[in-house]
């Protein structure tokens, strides 16, 4: 014990004897520390740690599957009372669906995201309220009392936190619903709400369709499982519950694929999509604290060359390998967790940076942050950094004899010699995966972002509302509001044109609205109640809509005002669903029913396919309705303006305002933010990737200039020799330059075959990329080539610049 | 250990260095043996092996072949823990450079090899002051090596060579690097501890120095030669050291040319 604390002492007082050696030290460990557990702490929070509910691999959603088409699905009330009662193997199933409702009470009206759930959805995920409680089993009853339970985010926001919130009765559109309770913050998956509701209050859920309907298949379920239940003996039992409810209820499934039903892990379905993008990101630091560790090893190496005659003065007054080794891992410990709480804090810092990030594509980002795991790994990492660069130079065995006559110019060994250019090799390699991986990250989100989307973002605001449905309860009445706002929103001189969507190109709010779910039926061929289309989507716009989004116009027309609820029914369709239902024919004036004949609607226009829910994957087939046909209570006003910078939403709200003061807005953002959005994942895994890359550059021309200003400083005696013998400054700058630049091209080879690889693994999640991409590989290479020139140029020069005489008296 | 009994005996010791396709031979069938109370010093040309005996018989370096016993025990024995122990307890080095280590204070340097035996910090504390005063350099106890002379490190080299009381004293060229009065005093601080008991092993290249001894073995080309026993020269010696001193004659001693 008494020995490390000599050590410590020793080290410290070494550190403060060369502040400038430690600081550089310091800091590159502390980038690559903090780098690594900066992106920990994402992987942890999102990845990592099981999702903050008790019991939580217990935690699964019930869902059904169309067999034919693998179509995932949700449940009906009727149906998911029957999966309640049949089966075995839960030991509790809740219900949940999400509504948006107008509240009353608070200054303005509030658009509220609620909840809708039975009085078991928490006692399943183990949450307790933070203040009043939760919903009991008999409130759960058609008739019982309205009641809501507010999240912490809507209570701290809207009610400033407010102590006494508990039995305040608010207005849920047209009815008075008392706060039972208030939230503790926790994860909210699907959707992230601002008030949960229990289901009798949710006029929809108690409605006598709702109760009876089992095609009504509005609800998501989620339930915990028994302790000893296992998946497979779940799904085994849900298929046969799914069979028998075919079997008992056939007229509720005529022209019904076949369902299956199944369960899957809440903590799956949460992490899912994020992993393989944490996990590169993960994996990218990783690389970024390996090429840390490998320069500080290189710059400790050269310390370590410089204080050999002190090692053997060590070793000849008896200190064994043992002592020495602990030495220097001491100190190599020392400045690793120096570096580590450094990283740490910059990891702190920029904590905000990565939560406000990642809620552009998880709900879970509120999780990250540095705790007990994330400390943990930053003292491992630490430790990791200083036994590695402390290890290395405590292996080599100097020659004593020799280190005690010459001490530290006599220390150049070729062992040493052998391992710091293994150590610059492995960082050019590093670097250059590094660089190639950036490269095709940015040049995927690029493709993404000039994808042909089918529409023009440019200028186009948009603001969505939901139409309080208990004052504007029939369809009529919404279109009626719908087109006094249209013709109030033209009236603003900016506004070049406007249109309603039912939703609108990525909108994440309502992007799984308006699925086909039953097969058409064609006015030129047979019906196959069967032929369900995969991936097609029934999509209610105004007048105007596709002229603002700037769609392309193929065949036909666009939808006009006269296309109103006295006109015929028409649609407009996307091209690929025109080729798919007319390859090689005019889709117009051709004639769709969804109601087997009953009802039908005429193609009016084929537009450009617009990509709706991702840029990277292909449009789906898209029928476009007539809002004034078919009025839907929620949409979004989308207006293209002349000028930017205007404000919009403000003139929105005036207007809203004229026509119902209790009307309240939704969302409101410009449909550039919609698309940057919906790759913002991408957007963060190519920023920190070039981040990191920049880094990891950064690192490799410190040690590569390290390794060449410490290469000229042992051979000053042999360029001496050189210069006394008649080589010019030229000779002399072409054999330090061709010392570093074949260390250099061993790395690039080496890196060449490592990015090769990572390219494979990178591109199979990034949009149109190809693992082999010249332009990203030359222009990687080429960084890499000057950057090693400009490094090795200066200590190259500094050799050229040595007075021969000097040089050889010197040693 | 009594006066007389071998604390060093080398027999048949070569050292070759292997090179690219040249084979070095430093040191050839070396006989020696070195006893308690001895004042032993090297002599001969650069490049004749001296220190690279040196260095062999101070365990920092081992032989190609023969046989070396330290106190009794066969040094190729050893592990390199046993031998960093034997190096701490038997013996004490003196180098032309000091060797101090620079960041470490006068104090420090001293205490270092008592903290490798593992002796505890109220045991040393005696210890180091003790040495620093015999070699006057007490006073000089917070300094850094960087704030003394030639003279006063090489003092300190010495309190830190004698601090863990070794059975050998090795010193490979200790006043190289010192002008004649402070080579002169630290001469004398070696002939005053050899007087106490403290067996010495000296390397010089210089004649005067060398005639402190009580037996000067002559290295050239790798081979040993001894001069005749001059402990009378050593015993009147105690004071300036003068160019005067008599050569002593160099007899062909237990050298074997190979």
């Amino acid at each position: 014990m008494e020995n490390i604390e000599l050590d410590i002492r020793y080290a410290l007082g070494r550190f403060r004897a060369q502040p400038i050696s430690t600081l550089v030290i310091v800091l590159m460990l502390a980038l690559g520390i903090g780098a690594t557990s900066a992106i920990f702490s994402v992987v942890n929070g999102l990845l990592l740690q099981a999702t903050p509910f008790d019991d939580s691999d217990r935690l699964v959603i019930l869902e059904q599957i169309e067999k034919n088409t693998g179509r995932r699905l949700g449940l009906s009330v009727p149906e998911l009372f029957d999966y309640r009662e049949q089966s075995s193997n839960f030991e509790s199933i809740a219900e949940y669906h999400n509504m948006t409702f107008t509240m009353y009470g608070q200054d303005d009206p509030l658009r509220v995201r609620t909840g809708v759930v039975s009085a078991n959805f928490f006692d399943i995920l183990g949450i307790q309220p933070i203040l009043g409680r939760l919903f009991n089993t008999d409130e759960d009853a058609i008739g019982a009392e309205p009641l809501v339970i507010l999240t912490y985010e809507f209570w701290q926001k809207e009610f400033a936190g407010r102590k006494d919130i508990t039995n305040l009765s608010v207005e849920m559109n047209n009815r008075a619903h008392k706060v039972i309770g208030v939230l503790p913050h926790f994860p909210q998956f699907p959707d992230v709400n601002d008030v949960y509701m229990a289901v009798p209050s949710c006029p929809w859920r108690s409605s006598e369709g709702a109760l009876t309907n089992r095609g009504m298949r509005m609800m998501r379920s989620f339930a915990k499982l028994k302790s000893e239940a296992t998946f497979t003996q779940v799904n085994q039992e849900l298929s046969s519950i799914s069979d028998r409810l075919y079997q008992a209820y056939p007229d509720a499934y005529t022209n019904q694929s076949p369902l299956d039903a199944q369960v899957l892990s809440l903590n799956e379905e949460l992490v899912k999509e994020n992993r393989p993008y944490l996990l590169t990101l993960l994996a990218t630091t990783l690389l970024l604290f390996l090429i840390a560790c490998a320069n500080v090893t290189n710059l400790t190496l050269s310390q370590h060359a410089k204080r050999q005659r002190e090692f053997a003065v060590r070793a000849s007054l008896g200190a064994s390998r043992w002592r020495l080794a602990q030495l220097l891992l001491t100190e190599s410990i020392l400045l690793a967790l120096v570096g580590g709480l450094l990283g740490l804090t910059a990891a702190y810092l920029g904590l905000d940076f990565l939560k406000s990030f990642a809620s552009h594509f998880t709900s879970l980002a509120s999780e990250i942050s540095l705790d007990t795991n994330v400390m943990l790994f930053a003292l491992v990492v630490s430790i990791l950094a200083g036994i590695i660069s402390g290890l290395m130079p405590s292996l080599s065995q100097p020659n004593l004899t020799s280190a005690l006559k010459e001490g530290g110019k006599a220390s150049f060994s070729t062992r040493n010699g052998v391992v710091r250019n293994s150590l610059l090799v492995f960082q050019f390699a590093l670097s250059l995966t590094l660089l190639v991986g950036a490269g095709l990250s940015l040049k995927s989100l690029n493709k993404l972002q000039n994808v042909d989307g089918g529409f023009n973002s440019e200028k186009v605001e948009i603001v969505q509302m939901d139409l309080n449905w208990s004052v504007y309860e029939n369809p009529r009445q919404r279109w009626q509001f719908s087109q006094k706002l249209l013709s109030e929103v033209k009236q603003l001189p900016y506004v070049e044109s406007v249109g309603l969507g039912m939703t609108y190109p990525m909108d994440t709010v309502a992007v799984n609205f308006g699925n086909l779910r039953q097969a058409l039926r064609l006015d030129d061929r047979d019906y196959n109640p069967d032929d369900v289309l995969e991936n097609a989507v029934t999509r209610r716009v105004s007048h105007g809509y596709f002229e603002t989004i700037g769609a392309r116009l193929l065949q036909g027309r666009f939808i006009r005002v006269e296309d109103d609820e006295a006109a015929r029914r028409v649609a407009v369709i996307n091209r690929s669903l025109a080729e798919h239902l007319w390859p090689n024919k005019s889709a117009i004036n051709h004639r769709i029913s969804f109601d087997n004949g009953e009802n039908w609607v005429t193609i009016i226009g084929v537009v450009g396919d617009i990509k709706e829910r991702l840029l990277s994957s292909p449009a789906d087939f898209q029928i476009y309705f007539s809002m004034a046909q078919f009025p839907v209570g929620h949409f979004g006003i989308l207006a293209k303006t002349k000028q930017a910078g205007v404000d919009f939403t403000a003139d929105i709200r005036d207007i809203v305002a004229q026509l119902d003061s209790r009307q309240p807005l939704s969302k409101s953002e410009s449909l550039q933010q919609a698309v940057d959005n919906s790759i913002s994942l991408q957007q963060f895994v190519t920023q920190l990737l070039g981040i990191f890359s920049g880094l990891a550059l950064l690192i490799t021309i410190s040690g590569i200039s390290g390794v060449m200003g410490y290469l000229v400083n042992i051979r000053s005696r042999e360029v001496g020799i050189r210069m006394a013998i008649g080589a010019d400054k030229s000779s002399v700058i072409k054999l330090i330059l061709t010392y570093g630049l074949k260390l250099t091209l061993l790395g690039l080879l080496l890196g060449f075959i490592t990015a090769f690889c990572g390219g494979v693994h990178l591109t199979e999640y990034l949009f149109e990329s190809e693992a082999f991409d010249l332009g990203v590989y030359a222009t990687a290479l080429s960084i890499l080539l000057i950057v090693s020139i400009v490094a090795c140029f200066t200590p190259a020069y500094k050799a050229s610049s040595i007075e021969p005489m000097r040089a050889l008296k010197s040693n | 250990m009594t006066k007389n009994q071998p604390i060093i005996e080398i027999k048949n010791l070569s050292k070759v260095f292997p090179g690219e396709g040249v084979t070095t031979s430093a040191l050839e069938q070396v006989n020696l043996s070195i006893n308690q109370g001895d004042y032993l010093s090297i002599q001969g040309p650069s490049g004749g092996g001296k220190s690279t005996l040196l260095s062999i018989i101070g365990l920092l370096d081992k032989p190609s072949s023969g046989d070396y016993t330290i106190s009794g025990v066969e040094v190729s024995q050893l592990s390199q823990a046993q031998i960093a122990k034997v190096r701490n307890k038997e013996i004490g080095f003196i180098f032309q450079d000091f060797n101090l280590i620079g960041d470490m204070t006068v104090w420090q340097n001293v205490e270092l090899p008592l903290i490798y035996r593992g002796v505890k910090k109220a045991e040393r504390h005696p210890l180091v002051q003790q040495v620093l005063e015999k070699v006057n350099m007490l006073e000089h106890a917070r300094h850094l090596p960087t704030q003394l002379s030639g003279g006063q490190q090489q003092r300190v080299a010495v309190a830190r060579a004698i601090v863990g009381s070794p059975s050998l004293l090795l010193a490979d060229e200790p006043t190289g690097n010192l002008d004649s009065k402070n080579g002169d005093s630290v001469m004398q601080l070696l002939a005053e501890l050899n007087r106490d008991g403290v067996t010495i092993c000296m390397v010089t290249h210089d004649s005067r120095y060398a005639n402190f001894a009580k037996r000067v073995v002559q290295l050239v080309d790798g081979q040993l030669a001894e001069s005749s026993d001059q402990s009378h020269l050593a015993s009147v010696t105690s004071g300036t050291v003068s160019e005067s001193v008599t050569p002593h004659s160099v007899v062909i001693a237990t050298a074997e040319v190979s």
